[in-house]
This record gives C-alpha cells, sequence and structure tokens, in this order.
C-alpha cells in the first residue's frame, strides 16, 4: 500500500494563547496532530531593558532587575548587586549575607511552586495545582511584603546589603512556613506524581540527553533533569554557599516527568538551606552606608548566580562613570527556550505546552 | 402509620397524579387523541423547561464546587450564595456580538450551534425520573439512548469544519475520533447489565435491580467504572476533553463562536453531562428505588451524586494525550468491556437469577477480574517508578570542542 | 497503578472540599455579615484563601510601599521637607518634580511645589530611603484607581501633606503599626 499523501498545516500558536507564559509565539507545523516543526518568536515583550540600564546610574538598576523574572525578583537583584559588588569590591555585612540567602531561597521555592503549578494546569488540571501552588506563594509573598513593602517587585538588595533588616514579626514567621514547607510539598506530591494520567503524559516526552542539554547551553533544572548534576552554587559557590549542606537533584532521563521531579526536590533542599540559614543567622549591621550614586573603577565584570531557573549572569562594563558603560544579562529562559524545537519535534500538540511549562521561561526575561 | 405511608405514597407519586389529573381535565371537552396529543406536548415541554432549569443550578453548583476544591469561594455575589450568577452569566452572553467568520460556512456553522441541543433533550425522554415517571417507556431504550447520543458527534463536527479555524477543525476531528472509540466501550459496558435484565426499555433496568435487592453497582463494578469513564469521554469531560482542551488548542470546536451559539454548546455540554449521570444512576445504582424519600428525590440525589464526582474529577485530573485516548480506549476499555461481557454471560447462565448465591459469584468474578489486571501490571509499575538521583557534589558538563 | 495514584489526587482535593467548610465554620460570623477582617490568613491554617475584597480587607505591613506622602514634623506643624531635590534626582523613573521656596519658614527651607506623578512611578522606594530629612513616606493607601491616567494620578504638594497626615501623624515611616484598612 501506497503511504497516504497528507499536508501539513501552519499553526499560529501565540502570542495570546492560554498557555505561552505570557506573550510568546510558536509557529507549529503540524502533521495531524504531530509536530513537525516549531519556530519560536520572541521579542512581543522586548522594552529596552539593557538599554535603560545603560542609562540609569548603578543603583537605579535594582528595581528594574526585578522586572526581569518577575516570578524571582530577589535572584534578579541579588545577580546584579553581586556583580556590582565584585566590581567595586564591596563586602556586604554578615548579616546581610545571610538575609540574601534566605529571600533568594525562598524565592527559589516560589518559583518551582509556580513552575510546578503551571505545568500541571497547563497538563489540563483546571487550576486546582495552581491555586494550591499560588496559595503557598501568597505566603511567602507575604513575608516579602513585610520585609521589603512590596509583594512582586521588592527592590530589597541593595549595593553593599540589604535595604532593611528583617522585621520583628519575620523570623517566626518565616520559621513558620520552611516548617510547613515540606508537608506542603508532600501534598503536591500526594495530588499528582502518582497520577496514572500524568506519568503517562510526562514520561519520555520532550527528552533532552545531556549532551545536547550542554550544547544547547541549557542550564538550571532543566539541564540536571537530563542527568548532570551541574549547580554553580555547587560548582562555584559564590556569596556564602559554600557554608550550608544541601544537595543537587538529577534526573536520569531527561523528560518532562524529571524536570518536575527536580522542582519538587529542589524546593526541598532550598527550605532545608533557609533553615540552615536563619539557624545560623547572625546579628549586626545589615548594609554599608547609604549613597545615592557611587563610581566603580574602570573595567568589566561577569557575574552569574544560579536563578531558580538557570545561569543569570550579568556582564557589566565600567568606564569610571556614574553609569554602567555596558550592562548585559545572560537570561537562562531565554537561553533554555533555544532547546524548545529540539524537544518537539516529532510529539503531539498537547505535548508542545507541557514542554513549555517544563521548561519554565518568563517572557519578561527571554524579551527583555 | 398507613396515614404516613399515604403521604408518603401521595408526595411519591404527586407529578404522576398531576399529569392524570390534567388529562382528566382534557378529556372532558377533547377527544381522545387530542387528549394523547396535548399530553404529549406537555410532556416535551416539562422535560425541556426542566433542562434548561436545570442549567441554571447545575452551572452554579458546578462552579462553586470547583471553587471549594482550589481554596476558594466560587461565584457568591448574584442572587444569595451566588445562586443567580448562572442568569447574569446568560444575559451577559444573550448581549454579547453574534459573531461569524466571514470566511466561515454560514449555514452550518450556524446550524451547528442548534444542533448539539436536540439529542441531549430527546435523551431526557426515556429517563425515568422516578417511579411511573417517564415520559415514554421504549422497549429498546438503551439503544434509542446510544443512537441518539451519537448525533451529537454530528454537531460538533460541524461546528469544527465549518468555522474555519485551525484550532476548531483540530477539535472536530479530536471530537470524531474519541466519540467513536468510546461508544463501543460504553455499550458494550451496559450490555452485561442487559444480559441480567434481558431488556433494553430503561423501566425494566430498575425494576430488575428491585428485583435482585441489590443495585447493579454490586452485581458489574467493573462494568460501572467502565461506563463511567467511557461516558466522560463522550460527553467530553475532564480528564477526556481534549476537543476543547483549553490550555492546548484554546477553546477547540467552539473556538469561533460567541454570544447566543456559544451559549448553546455549554448547555449541550451541561445536559449531556446530567444525562450520563442520570444514566448511570438508571443502569447502575438502581435508578428510582430507595427507602423512605420519594422515588424522583432518590433519583436526583443519586444523580447528582455521580455529578458531583464529575465535577470532582474535573477539578483533580490532568488531560490524557489524542494517542494515549486512543489507546486507552482499544487497548483496555474495549478488551476488558468484553472480558466483562463474557464473564457475565458466563455466570449468568451458571448461578440462579435474583438469588444471594448469583449476586456473590458475580462480586467474585469481578474482583479476579481486577486481580488479574493488577497481576499483569504491578511488575511494569514497579519497573517505571521514577525518582530524582541527589548528588552531593556537582559535575562540570563535559563539552565536545572538536 | 489501577487508578490508585488517581484515587490518592482526589483525597487530596476532597480533603480541601471539606477544609473550606470547616474553614468557613471558623470564621462563621464574619462571612456573612459586611465586615472588614484585619487578619491574614496563617501558615499552617486551612480553608478558603479568599478575602472578600470590598467586605473584608487585610491591614498593610508598616512598611508597605504604596503612593509617596510627605510628612508632617508633629512638633513644629509643617513639613519635615526641605526642597532640596534629591528625591527628583535619585528617582529611576522622573516622577519627581520638586521646587524650593525663596523665604523660609520656621528657620527651615520648605517646598514651593511638589509634584509627584503616580502614571510613572514604580513605588522602588529610593526617594525615601535617600531623604536626608525623612520627610518622604510611603502611604498605605490601596483603592488609587482613576476613570483616566494623566493629571488625576499626579499628586501635588498639598494632596501629598494630606496624604501623610491622614496616614502618618507621628511624622515618622515606616509606621508605627500595621495601617488598618480603611
Amino acid at each position: 500500500m501506497t503511504e497516504l499523501k497528507t499536508e501539513t498545516i501552519t499553526i499560529n500558536m501565540g502570542p495570546q494563547h492560554p498557555s505561552t507564559h505570557g506573550v510568546f509565539r510558536l509557529i507549529l507545523t503540524l502533521d495531524g496532530e504531530t509536530v513537525v516543526d516549531v519556530e519560536p518568536v520572541v521579542g512581543y515583550l522586548h522594552r529596552n531593558h539593557e538599554k535603560i540600564g545603560e542609562k540609569n546610574n548603578w543603583i537605579q538598576n535594582t528595581p528594574f532587575t526585578d522586572r526581569l523574572d518577575y516570578i524571582s525578583p530577589m535572584s534578579n537583584e541579588f545577580a546584579y548587586v553581586l556583580a556590582v559588588e565584585k566590581l567595586a569590591e564591596i563586602e556586604p555585612p554578615e548579616r546581610a549575607k545571610y538575609i540574601r540567602i534566605i529571600m533568594v531561597e525562598l524565592n527559589r521555592i516560589v518559583n518551582h511552586m509556580i513552575a510546578v503549578g503551571f505545568l500541571l494546569n497547563e497538563l489540563g488540571c483546571f487550576f486546582t495545582p495552581m491555586f494550591y501552588c499560588l496559595r503557598w506563594r501568597e505566603l511567602v509573598v507575604d513575608l516579602y511584603e513585610m520585609t521589603a513593602g512590596s509583594r512582586m517587585m521588592p527592590n530589597y538588595f541593595w549595593i553593599g546589603g540589604v535595604s532593611a533588616d528583617l522585621p520583628e514579626k519575620f523570623l517566626p514567621e518565616c520559621k513558620e512556613f520552611v516548617d510547613a514547607v515540606p508537608g506542603f510539598i508532600d501534598e503536591l506530591e500526594r495530588l499528582l506524581t502518582d497520577n496514572e494520567i500524568l506519568q503517562m503524559r510526562c514520561r519520555n516526552v520532550g527528552v533532552l540527553p545531556p549532551d545536547v542539554a550542554v550544547e544547547y547551553g541549557c542550564t538550571g533544572p532543566l539541564l540536571r533533569a537530563s542527568g548532570v548534576p551541574y549547580d554553580i552554587r555547587k560548582a562555584e559557590p559564590y556569596s556564602i554557599y559554600d557554608r550550608f549542606d544541601f544537595d543537587i537533584a538529577a534526573g536520569t532521563v531527561g523528560d518532562v516527568l524529571d524536570r518536575y521531579l527536580v522542582r519538587i526536590a529542589e524546593m526541598r533542599q532550598s527550605a532545608k538551606i533557609v533553615e540552615q540559614a536563619l539557624r545560623d543567622l547572625p546579628e549586626g549591621e545589615t548594609a554599608t552606608p547609604k549613597k545615592r550614586k557611587f563610581r566603580p573603577p574602570e573595567g568589566d565584570v561577569y557575574h552569574r548566580i544560579e536563578a531558580p531557573k538557570g545561569e543569570l549572569g550579568f556582564y557589566l562594563v565600567s568606564d569610571g562613570s556614574e553609569n554602567p558603560y555596558r550592562y548585559k544579562i545572560r537570561a537562562p529562559s531565554f537561553v533554555n527556550l533555544q532547546s524548545l524545537p529540539y524537544m518537539c519535534r516529532g510529539h503531539k500538540i498537547a505535548d508542545v505546552v507541557i514542554i513549555i511549562g517544563s521548561i519554565d521561561i518568563t517572557m519578561g526575561e527571554v524579551d527583555r | 402509620m398507613e396515614a404516613i405511608q399515604g403521604i408518603l405514597e401521595f408526595i411519591d407519586q404527586i407529578f404522576v397524579k398531576l399529569s392524570f389529573w390534567f388529562s382528566a381535565q382534557l378529556a372532558n371537552f377533547l377527544p381522545d387523541w387530542g387528549v394523547t396529543f396535548i399530553m404529549m406536548f406537555a410532556t416535551v415541554l416539562v422535560l425541556i423547561v426542566f433542562g434548561l432549569a436545570s442549567i441554571i443550578w447545575i452551572n452554579v453548583f458546578e462552579r462553586k464546587i470547583i471553587g471549594r476544591i482550589q481554596d476558594r469561594y466560587g461565584p457568591n455575589r448574584f442572587g444569595p450564595w451566588g445562586l443567580l450568577q448562572c442568569v447574569a452569566d446568560m444575559i451577559k452572553l444573550l448581549t454579547k456580538e453574534d459573531v461569524t467568520p466571514t470566511k466561515a460556512d454560514r449555514l452550518i456553522f450556524n446550524l451547528a450551534a442548534v444542533a448539539p441541543v436536540i439529542p441531549t433533550f430527546m435523551i431526557l425522554a426515556v429517563l425515568p425520573f422516578g417511579r411511573g415517571m417517564v415520559a415514554a417507556d421504549l422497549s429498546i431504550g438503551y439503544l434509542y439512548i446510544v443512537a441518539v447520543g451519537c448525533l451529537g458527534t454530528i454537531a460538533i463536527f460541524m461546528a469544527g469544519w465549518s468555522s474555519r479555524n485551525k484550532y476548531a477543525l483540530l477539535g472536530g476531528m479530536r471530537t470524531v475520533a474519541q466519540m467513536i472509540s468510546y461508544e463501543i466501550p460504553m455499550v458494550l459496558s451496559v450490555v452485561g447489565v442487559l444480559l441480567l435484565v434481558g431488556s433494553l426499555s430503561m423501566v425494566s433496568i430498575v425494576e430488575a435491580q428491585g428485583q435482585w435487592r441489590l443495585p447493579f453497582v454490586v452485581l458489574q463494578p467493573l462494568a460501572f467504572v467502565l461506563y463511567f469513564t467511557a461516558a466522560v469521554a463522550e460527553v467530553n469531560r475532564s480528564p477526556f476533553d481534549l476537543p476543547e482542551g483549553e490550555s492546548e488548542i484554546v477553546a477547540g470546536y467552539h473556538t469561533e463562536y460567541s454570544g447566543i451559539k456559544f451559549a448553546m454548546f455549554l448547555l449541550a455540554e451541561y445536559i449531556n453531562a446530567f444525562s450520563i449521570c442520570a444514566i448511570a444512576t438508571t443502569v447502575f445504582l438502581g435508578g428510582w428505588q430507595g427507602p423512605i424519600l420519594p422515588s424522583w428525590a432518590w433519583f436526583f440525589i443519586k444523580t447528582y451524586f455521580l455529578y458531583f464526582v464529575l465535577i470532582w474529577m474535573r477539578g483533580t485530573l490532568p488531560r490524557l494525550r489524542v494517542d494515549q485516548l486512543m489507546n486507552f480506549s482499544w487497548k483496555t476499555l474495549v478488551p476488558l468491556a468484553l472480558a466483562n461481557l463474557m464473564l457475565t454471560a458466563l455466570v449468568a447462565k451458571l448461578v440462579p437469577q435474583y438469588s444471594h448465591v448469583g449476586a456473590i459469584a458475580f462480586l467474585v468474578m469481578n474482583v479476579v477480574v481486577i486481580v488479574c489486571i493488577a497481576l499483569v501490571k504491578y511488575p511494569r509499575w514497579r519497573r517505571d517508578r521514577r525518582e530524582v538521583v541527589l548528588v552531593p557534589r556537582t559535575a562540570t558538563p563535559q563539552v565536545d570542542s572538536s | 497503578m489501577l487508578g490508585f495514584g488517581i484515587l490518592k489526587g482526589m483525597s487530596v482535593t476532597l480533603r480541601r472540599f471539606v477544609d473550606t467548610y470547616v474553614g468557613d465554620l471558623g470564621k462563621f460570623p464574619w462571612r456573612y455579615r459586611s465586615r472588614p477582617v484585619y487578619k491574614r490568613m496563617g501558615i499552617t491554617e486551612r480553608g478558603a484563601f479568599t478575602i472578600q475584597y470590598p467586605e473584608e480587607r487585610v491591614a498593610m505591613f508598616p512598611r508597605y510601599r504604596g503612593p509617596l506622602m510627605l510628612l508632617t514634623d508633629p512638633e513644629k506643624g509643617i513639613t519635615r521637607c526641605i526642597g532640596c531635590g534629591l528625591c527628583e534626582r535619585t528617582c529611576p523613573t522622573e516622577s519627581i518634580k520638586v521646587t524650593r521656596a525663596e523665604e523660609k519658614v520656621d528657620d527651615q527651607r520648605v517646598p514651593e511645589t511638589y509634584e509627584y506623578d503616580m502614571n510613572t512611578c514604580m513605588f522602588c522606594g529610593f526617594c525615601v530611603q535617600i531623604c536626608p530629612q525623612d520627610a518622604l513616606g510611603h502611604s498605605p493607601e490601596l483603592e488609587m484607581g482613576t476613570y483616566s491616567k494623566g493629571d488625576a494620578l499626579i499628586l501635588n504638594l498639598d494632596q501629598m501633606l494630606e496624604l501623610g497626615r491622614k496616614h502618618a501623624p507621628g511624622g515618622v515611616w515606616p509606621l508605627e503599626k500595621e495601617a488598618e484598612p480603611s
């Protein structure tokens, strides 16, 4: 029997589509329900972030970094602040360092909550896991609001410290939250990890072999799920990460299921780190004296951290003036997104959606 | 005691008595054929009004329960406890602009909006809502349900095709594939019950359960699960809501519909979901039979309980993929339904009808089937369990520099 | 296996479903009466999480960063602001314009005009942190909605002083206690 002649159709998925995580457009070429080719189109949320960064002075840039990956603002600030501190050789006080770690790891928990929640939502669970995750996120966001004054755009990290000391109520509430995190994750896992439909949907979908993942420059949970236990917190410990005891979660196959499990395992590890940081939190100053502007020495610097989504790096060039001469961001979502066409080819249209969900992108960071 | 029984009897039969009274009134000034004619019309009217009225609160019921499952309250602004939310929604949908895409096939596009509603109302005709409360006791009741139920597929495919929208087309294609494959297990699973009853009439199915003094869910638990799964797929409810898979193909076959036409699809969906619950109640849960409460109350309690399970599933489960959906039907549901049918036929021959021995034999049969499947599946499930590896040290990725 | 995973998941949602009703019992008189609730949900608390907004409101934290207000010195009765314009220069989005008055009041420089543009403000809080006189604060104001962009969201000196007197009578920021919803 001769093979049936079929025509491919081209579908525009996005920029307004319920599950493309913002204004992201995919041009899908489909053969029936099977994806033949994927062409991502980015740039709908471009807002000149890097150019604005050159116009602002060094200090004014911190609130703008909040808007990069708006799910994990603290991590963005952390990367920028560390880069500037490296350039200007400023050493923040001990207490500030610990506070930063607490904030950033809480942020990782939040980010993974959202990533997992939206992934499950895209699998079709009519918002239930998403609402649970958002509810838990709300608790952390309340902690941010209590400390920094703002829920999503905290602007909390100051070059040379943090903008304010922790409020009185923070420590007990944070402790309570961290103690409760394993319970939350257990509930989330009970809800769906063993679910037959989820296992069927996620298993062997969007497999990214370790060598391909490395070649695409993938980082973060995406790379670790492929079986490469690479984590900048361990590989190149920045700030005070060498003082904490935690493990890197790595997957075995590199499919959507592994990414889901790795994120869940990382949440547990983050809770562990916050617990240690709360235990060791020293007393003392939280910031070096505040200035309106300052001039770092001439030179350039690249500093990278393990943001929840992967390697977040800031490349800053200083010409000795009060503005950066060049301000470049290596955004993890953007780099990770490049592996999307590779993962999608040959799968069904429904898989494309969950593969995007499993990469965990934020368009604010992809387009900048 | 007898007085109480009399009152209960009266409440139980209130609708039947009402209809008798009404036809008696008519008989005063109309010939026989006129009375029959008007009574038929009245019944149809009552069913349609019942269907439309039940939407008003099924919708709120569903949204409130989903809300509670998700740690929120659901609609609670309009009317007491938000019960009138549906009215507000309807007003909104009615006053919305009725868009027809320029490139759409106008006739079919408009026809498709009405088509799904008709078969859904037709199914209501054969459902026994209570003792003696059935609009038309067809001798081929279940066959009629299957035949009419199929019509909905055509309507959805018409909608998907005529919108000239690729998402709608995908949705339409999915519907056809899904409905055709799930019709088979849905019918086959009930055939076991029909064997025990010896009739296709819905009323005799209910009465047979009275004679067993057990609902068929006890005798045929496997068939019940199979039927319910297949029926959920048949009406496109979660976890089988692929034709309108929101996160994948926007809204599936009704992507291009707006306003009142969109409301028609919603109407059809809700009544369909209600009728599969009602059918499951009739066939497996003993229909209107139950102690003390009037028969129609029992029917609605059981049906709404099943509807609650539907909503509960919608609030919990993720969606299947197209190929897995087909696999699940042809490789799991159909063989199981066939096995169940054959074993039921065998056991029904061996054991006496309407006896405790028979009931136990059927239960044992079902347990054996389930244990067999578990034994086959367990090793594979053990092997496939996935866990992450926790590594205390990092590895530097090696890049092939050549 | 065999739907046990599904049943496990469904038990979780059922528990949540029941918990919302249990939670409702706990706040029985509130839910059905229009009365604000000055309380956020506890961390381990279960039950419905929604705040029924217009009826229930939560208190804002003392450090909450809302629109700016000018603080008044309670002893002198005039604003602490000396119109130095540091806030204007530190603002990343250029939403503040200050001019300094020619003559002093009470031996203190005062601003002549102060224009704060909420359209462009991103609530980063730099102006408040940089102010040498601690004359600026964030008001815990939430309901700032207007029907149009533009002038309605530009606050002038009087409006900002009014906000300051309303929310921070003590003339300090962060506020002493959680701001109760109005």
